[in-house]
Order: C-alpha cells, then sequence, then structure tokens
C-alpha cells in the first residue's frame, strides 16, 4: 500500500516537472494529429517459393524417418474397420526367393517397406461419401442457410482471393487478405498520406483527436482501437507543406498514432478536406505517397 | 538363436506369439498393456538408416546453408525495423514535450483497464465466410442519452 | 538437364579451375537438380542400381544454390573494390589489412560452392592451397583435431616447457620417415624403432596462411641425453635445417631436396641412438618460420650438437616457433647396428647402480 502511494507520487512529481520544464513557443493550432489506422490481415501470409519447398522437402524427409504406423493399436484385429482398413492400403511386394529386385531386396516389417516412407490410405468409403455430398452440394448452387446447419456437410474452403481482388477495388476492405491494408485519404493538393487532424487545444489527447477525426471521414459505425495514446512517429512540414527532415524546425509538426479497425462500415463523409480514400499494403503505399514522406514514415507500416 | 530374442525381447515376443493364433493363454488386459507398449517401442517399427550418396550430402548441406542464411537475414531485418520504430517512437515523445507538456502529459497517462480487442481476429489459413462485419453499431455511452 | 549455376560460380575467367570439381560427372551431378546419370561417387553397380534421393531434393536445390550464388557474386563486387584500394594503397600497414580482408572475403565468396565443399570434403589430399578457401577448410580440419593432439602430447610430455617455454600452433607439421617405403604420418607422440629412424625423416610444414617462398629453421633435438657428469640430461641437437625456402603449393622437406640444397643443413642428421637402459628419449621437432624472408642472422657454423641450448639459440636468432612435432626412441636390439652405420662408439649400458660408487 504504502509503496503504491510513494509510486503514484513519484509519477505524479514526474508529471509535473515535465509540465513546468518547458514553455511551448509553438502555436499548438500548427500540431496535427494523424492516424495510421490498419485492417490486419485476415488469411495468413503468402509463403514464398523456396520456402515452400524447403518444407515440402523437410516433411519429405520426416515422413521417411517416421516410425511405421502401428495399425494394430488404431483398429482391433477381426473388425469390420480393420479390414476395410486393410483393403484400402497398398502393400510393397515382398521379396520371393529366385526373384531379383534390381532397386534393391525389399525389407518389410508390418506391411511397410522399412527403405521408404510408409503411405497411408483412408478406406474408400468415406472418400466416396464425401464425393456424393460434394455433388449433391454443388448441384444445389451455393450454400443455403439450411444447408449450413447441416453438421455433416463436407468441408468446402473458402477463396484466398476475393471479388475485390479481382476487381482491385482499393476503397473495400476485403481486398489482399494476406496483407496489412491501410487508410489513405486523398489531399486537396491531390496528394496521398495518413488521414490527419489539426489540434484545437491542449486540453484534448492527440489520440482523441484523431478518433473523433476519423469518424468525422468516415461515419460513426466503425469499431477501431488505438494501440497507444503515445505517438509512433513524427513527421515535420515546412511553410509550403513540403515534407522536411526530423531535426529541421518545420512549421507544422504532425504525429503518427497506430490504431485497427475491427469492425464496421467505413463511409466516406461529406467532407471540405477528403474527397477519396483508399485502403492499401505497404507496397502500394510507396507508390502512392511521395518519397520524402513514405521515408518518414515508412518503418512503421507492416511488411505483410 | 531364438533363445537370445525370447531373453533380449520377452515382451515382444509374446506380443508376436499372441499374434500368430498359436496360443491363447493371455488375458486380455496384458494383451492390451503389450499393444499399448508396442506402439511406444521402436522395435520392428523404425525405418532403415537414411544413407545419402556423397553428392546428394554436399546437396544437402547446401539447402541447409541457403535456409539458414535467409533467416539470418530475416532476423537480421526485422530487428533493425524494430529498432527503428522504437526510436522513432522516443523521438516523437520528445518532440511532443518540446512542443506541448500538457498534451505530452495527456499521451503518457496511463490507461486504466484497456484491454486487447476480443473482437480482432488470428489470420487462419482461409478466409471466414463473411470476411468483414459492416454492420456494427457503437454502442450508447453510459452517461449521454440518446 | 539444364545446369543450377547461372553465375559466378559457372564462370572461370577471374576464378581458378581448381574451384571446381575435376571429374566432369560428378560436376553434373552436383550442378543438376538430381542426379542425371545417378549416384557417380558410389562404385558398386548393384548400389547405384538401388539409391534413391530424397524426394522434394531436386526442387529446392536450384533455388538454394541460386541464392548463395547471388550472396557470392555481391561478395565478388566487395572483392573488387578492395582490389582497387590496393593497388593505389602504398601504406604498408594499410596494404596488409586490406590483404587480410580481402582472404577473408574470398573464403566468404566460395564457402557456401558445392563443388569447393565436394573437393574439401571428399578430395582433401588434392586440394590446391593457393585457394583461400582450401586452407580456411584445412585449416577448420587441423584445429578440430591434430592441433588439439598435437599440442595435448607436447604438454604431457613435457616437451613443453623442457625445450622452449610455450608454443602457439600456426601451422601443421608432418612427420614421414623413409623407413622400408612405409609411408604413415607419424602421430606425435609415438614410440619408433631405431630402424624406422635411421634415416632424416620427411617434413611437410602446412600453411594456412598464403605463403610464397617463405623461409624455415627446423631443429631436431634429443631432450634426455644422460649427462653423468652433473647427474643430470642435456639436450642434444639431432638435426638442424636453416632457410628452408617453401611455399604453400611446395611444403615438403625431404631428401631429394636436401641433395638440391646442401645449404640448407647446417647440422647433419643424426639418428638417435639411446643407450641402454636410458628409458625413452623424447625427441622434439621445432619449426620456426623466419622474419620476412630473410636468412638466419647468426647463421650458425659448426655448432656443437652436444650440450645444445634451443632456448639461448632461438633468442640469439630471433625465433618464434609456429609449429612442432614430438616422437619417442628407445634402445633396441637395433640400435647398435644404426651406431655402426654412423660411425658412432658403441653405446653405454646403464645400470641402477654407479660404477664408481
Amino acid at each position: 500500500m504504502f509503496k503504491k502511494q510513494l509510486f503514484s507520487q513519484a509519477r505524479s512529481f514526474a508529471t509535473e516537472v515535465a509540465a513546468s520544464s518547458s514553455t511551448s513557443t509553438t502555436p499548438i493550432t500548427s500540431v496535427n494529429a494523424a492516424i495510421i489506422l490498419s485492417r490486419t490481415p485476415i488469411v495468413t501470409p503468402e509463403i514464398p517459393e523456396f520456402e515452400q519447398k524447403y518444407y515440402q522437402y523437410q516433411e519429405e524427409l520426416e515422413r521417411r524417418l517416421m516410425w511405421t504406423f502401428p495399425r494394430w493399436y488404431y483398429f482391433k484385429k477381426g473388425t469390420v474397420a480393420e479390414r476395410e482398413f486393410s483393403k484400402a492400403q497398398i502393400y510393397p511386394i515382398p521379396k520371393h526367393r529366385g526373384v531379383w529386385f534390381p532397386k534393391g531386396v525389399p525389407d518389410i516389417k508390418h506391411g511397410r517397406d522399412r527403405r521408404f516412407k510408409e503411405t497411408i490410405i483412408l478406406p474408400k468409403k468415406h472418400q466416396e461419401e464425401e464425393a456424393t455430398h460434394a455433388s449433391q452440394a454443388s448441384g444445389a448452387g451455393d450454400a443455403q442457410v439450411s444447408e449450413l446447419e447441416d453438421v455433416a456437410r463436407p468441408i468446402k474452403l473458402n477463396q484466398r482471393t476475393t471479388e475485390a481482388d479481382a476487381k482491385n477495388d482499393q476503397t473495400s476492405l476485403e481486398r489482399q487478405l494476406s496483407r496489412t491494408l491501410y487508410l489513405l485519404v486523398k489531399q486537396n493538393n491531390g496528394s496521398w498520406k495518413f488521414p490527419s487532424f489539426q489540434l484545437k487545444d491542449n486540453s484534448t489527447a492527440l489520440h482523441e483527436v484523431a478518433e473523433q477525426g476519423l469518424r468525422s471521414i468516415g461515419g460513426v459505425n466503425i469499431n477501431t482501437w488505438t494501440v497507444s495514446s503515445t505517438p509512433a512517429g513524427v513527421v515535420k512540414y515546412g511553410a509550403k507543406g513540403e515534407v522536411v527532415g526530423p531535426t529541421s524546425e518545420g512549421s507544422t509538426t504532425e504525429f503518427l498514432l497506430k490504431s485497427h479497425i475491427i469492425a464496421g462500415k467505413f463511409e466516406l463523409q461529406k467532407n471540405d478536406n477528403v474527397k477519396e480514400h483508399k485502403w492499401v499494403s505497404r507496397d502500394e503505399i510507396k507508390e502512392l505517397v511521395n518519397d520524402e514522406y513514405f521515408e518518414q514514415v515508412g518503418h512503421l507500416l507492416a511488411k505483410v | 538363436m531364438f533363445l537370445h530374442q525370447q531373453i533380449r525381447k520377452p515382451l515382444l515376443a509374446t506380443f508376436q506369439q499372441i499374434r500368430s493364433k498359436r496360443t491363447t493363454a493371455i488375458s486380455p488386459e496384458v494383451q492390451k498393456l503389450v499393444t499399448q507398449l508396442s506402439v511406444l517401442s521402436a522395435g520392428r517399427k523404425q525405418p532403415r538408416l537414411l544413407k545419402l550418396c556423397n553428392e546428394d550430402y554436399v546437396k544437402h548441406q547446401i539447402i541447409t546453408k541457403a535456409w539458414s542464411q535467409l533467416r539470418n537475414q530475416k532476423k537480421k531485418s526485422d530487428e533493425a525495423l524494430l529498432n527503428k520504430q522504437l526510436e522513432s517512437m522516443s523521438f516523437a515523445c520528445e518532440e511532443l514535450k518540446k512542443i506541448s507538456p500538457e498534451l505530452y502529459n495527456l499521451a503518457n497517462k496511463k490507461e486504466y483497464g484497456k484491454r486487447f480487442p476480443l473482437e480482432m481476429r488470428v489470420p487462419t489459413e482461409y478466409p471466414p465466410r463473411n470476411i468483414w462485419y459492416y454492420d456494427y453499431v457503437p454502442p450508447v455511452a453510459k452517461g449521454s442519452k440518446k | 538437364m539444364a545446369s543450377v549455376s547461372k553465375g559466378i560460380w559457372s564462370n572461370f575467367a577471374k576464378r581458378s579451375p581448381s574451384l571446381a570439381v575435376k571429374s566432369k560427372a560428378l560436376q553434373k551431378a552436383l550442378l543438376s537438380p538430381s542426379l542425371p546419370n545417378g549416384p557417380v561417387s558410389l562404385k558398386q553397380r548393384s548400389s547405384k542400381m538401388r539409391y534413391t534421393s530424397p524426394i522434394g531434393l531436386d526442387e529446392i536445390y536450384p533455388l538454394a544454390y541460386q541464392l548463395l550464388e547471388k550472396q557470392s557474386e555481391s561478395i565478388y563486387k566487395e572483392v573488387e573494390q578492395i582490389e582497387k584500394q590496393i593497388s593505389e594503397s602504398k601504406d604498408k600497414e594499410q596494404l596488409q589489412q586490406l590483404h587480410k580482408q580481402q582472404e577473408e572475403l574470398l573464403v566468404q565468396a566460395e564457402l557456401n560452392n558445392p563443388e569447393v565443399i565436394y573437393n574439401a570434403n571428399y578430395h582433401t589430399k588434392s586440394l590446391d592451397r593457393t585457394q583461400p578457401v582450401y586452407r580456411h577448410f584445412l585449416s577448420e580440419k587441423w584445429r578440430s583435431y591434430s592441433r588439439m593432439l598435437t599440442m595435448q602430447r607436447l604438454e604431457t610430455l613435457a616437451v613443453i616447457p623442457d625445450s622452449l617455454p610455450t608454443l602457439d600452433p600456426q601451422v601443421e607439421v608432418n612427420l614421414k620417415f623413409p623407413h622400408n617405403n612405409v609411408e604413415r604420418v607419424i602421430e606425435p607422440g609415438t614410440v619408433l624403432s631405431s630402424n624406422v629412424t635411421q634415416k632424416p625423416p620427411s617434413l611437410e610444414i602446412v600453411e594456412f596462411k598464403e605463403s610464397v617462398d617463405d623461409k624455415y629453421t627446423v631443429l631436431v633435438v634429443d631432450l634426455d641425453t644422460p649427462d653423468v657428469e652433473n647427474d643430470s640430461f642435456k639436450t642434444t641437437l639431432q638435426w638442424g635445417l636453416k632457410d628452408v625456402v617453401l611455399s604453400n603449393t611446395d611444403p615438403i622437406i625431404d631428401a631429394k631436396k636436401l641433395i638440391q640444397n646442401p645449404e640448407w643443413e647446417f647440422v647433419e642428421y643424426l639418428p638417435p641412438t639411446p643407450e641402454k637402459n636410458t628409458g625413452k628419449h623424447r625427441l622434439a621437432v621445432w619449426v620456426f618460420r623466419q622474419d620476412d624472408k630473410q636468412n638466419l642472422k647468426a647463421a650458425p657454423q659448426g655448432l656443437e650438437r652436444d650440450s645444445f641450448d634451443i632456448r639461448s639459440f632461438v633468442a640469439k636468432n630471433n625465433l618464434t616457433p609456429i609449429g612442432a612435432h614430438v616422437w619417442r626412441s628407445i634402445w633396441d636390439r637395433n640400435t647398435e647396428n644404426v651406431r655402426s652405420l654412423y660411425g658412432l662408439p658403441k653405446g653405454r649400458i646403464f645400470s641402477r647402480f654407479r660404477s664408481g660408487e
């Protein structure tokens, strides 16, 4: 208890010091709060070719070095299941006296040639059933609600690419499911950047300004989660609105805050400053925004 | 030879006897135990040793080296990116402190009860049927009346 | 089948041809995704037919090869820049550093080349030691076993510090005796019969740095000659070589070279002939590299073989040991024959009690 008090005292002391240490010379209206609003990936990232083939090679090695499947443990002897299972298997040719095996004499134990990997084949019956189910399903057209309630329906995988991908609809949140998408808006001068909002006074925190501003351009029906109220980066602009380096004195300072959109419909509201918006990945941002701007913000964006 | 095998692997020997229909003088409990133990034991289930010829061994080495180099590069670039992000964060905070200490204090205020949103999904191999939930309506704040 | 190599590793305009595998069939096997003519390294026809490559190897291998080859290409570009700096620079210290950098980069550039790895793993005896990468592989192999073994033998047999205070091995010393045409490398510390050691050994001094016409001094000393007057032991110089010129390509000192260069031998070889009941004698071989390829300053002439003070010799000539070897000799039935062959007097026979007492 006492410790906690001490801690809180120390904390308030620290903040007080910070508050009284410097007096600002920059007017608060020259400060902007920008929001990097991201849609996190919905599906797992695409695996590069090298990694894919490496995993395949490793898996083959692992299968080659696996122990034989103990079928007698899973299928009790004399049962129907056992008979079906063993009927489905393809057995290697056993060694025989007087027969020449050019590829080497088979070394069979428990129905597996120990020189190679073992391939287990599931009994055909289940597969056939699945096939008939699938044909029925495809005949009936798209999945109906009543069909979705059927627990025994065959598993049908959804596509990793969507309609929005095909149309390259950059205003859609359903594009590029494996990448992180960021919200970019078009300024009046025609350049693209993250949405940013001017501060009015000292009393509202940066993240609140950014969140309110976001709702003013995208409507209130969105669910966002701001990662932290502390800024993740800063961009400085010169007198003409051009991006200047972080060490130089800019006339406008823009603080960047990170946030995620979780749900909701982002609808562009009628606004004086913003006429267009896009949901784009890091690579697309690099092409859209100007190079000086990307140099300042590029490291804040996820590579996948 | 047969005797020797029996001494070395008494369990497996009995198990083999059972499987060969010759005797039935073993209780079901023991039989169950024998089957269970046979799953854990390597006997007769282990594959042959993987022997690579010299060329393939060198090729395997090359693959492993390429893989480790790739991992190394990825790790290094990731670390560099994280360092850059951390630097940028602290730089931004310093700037904010210079411009407006009040805003700095507000930004560093502890957010009590802040939790990671449960609605957020983990990426999966294939997308869900409804990719995005559009019908979100914000809950009415506790104090306000609408 | 097409070769997986598309870049620097199949280009021998600037690279040494010794970086490739000599056999065409093997090269084809290493540069193809799969094995087009079966496993070439397997000798038996039946095992060749029986062999199967792991599944998936042929798909991933070209990608891995090209990835590493691309890295090597970028390293070779760095090497070119360093070469340019070397041609411009005149400062001696800087030059030395640049050469060191260049060598390290050349090792890195070829370290992952499958042909180089194949040679280093399976053609150990015919490696081109002028190539930094092969020297690197040889050095790794030496460090993993022979270097440690030599140091262990030197220390347990107390050659260190009985002859010289310490040693930081930089070269591998391989010792062979031309006895009975048996070409066997002697393991440090072995007890050899007088028959084996009756003719001078041939030495191989394997350098792991670049070495062209470096000069070496070699001393072979017997540390256990009895010194009855002082009731102690003294050191005898059995063999002394100086200004021996060796290179990476030619690291062997043998009888033929000694006949061609008689000035190398400043003390002729005297085989170890331990007297009866004096126990096992340690015979230490010490190898020194002479500074800046210069001749030995205090060139010894008519050096006293008996009561040789190796420490003062080393200090006087400002030598640093870079490698060593040791073998042991004991009196056997052939020792007297060796003595008579070299015109030595009959050996004394020591007993438990002194004759004077």
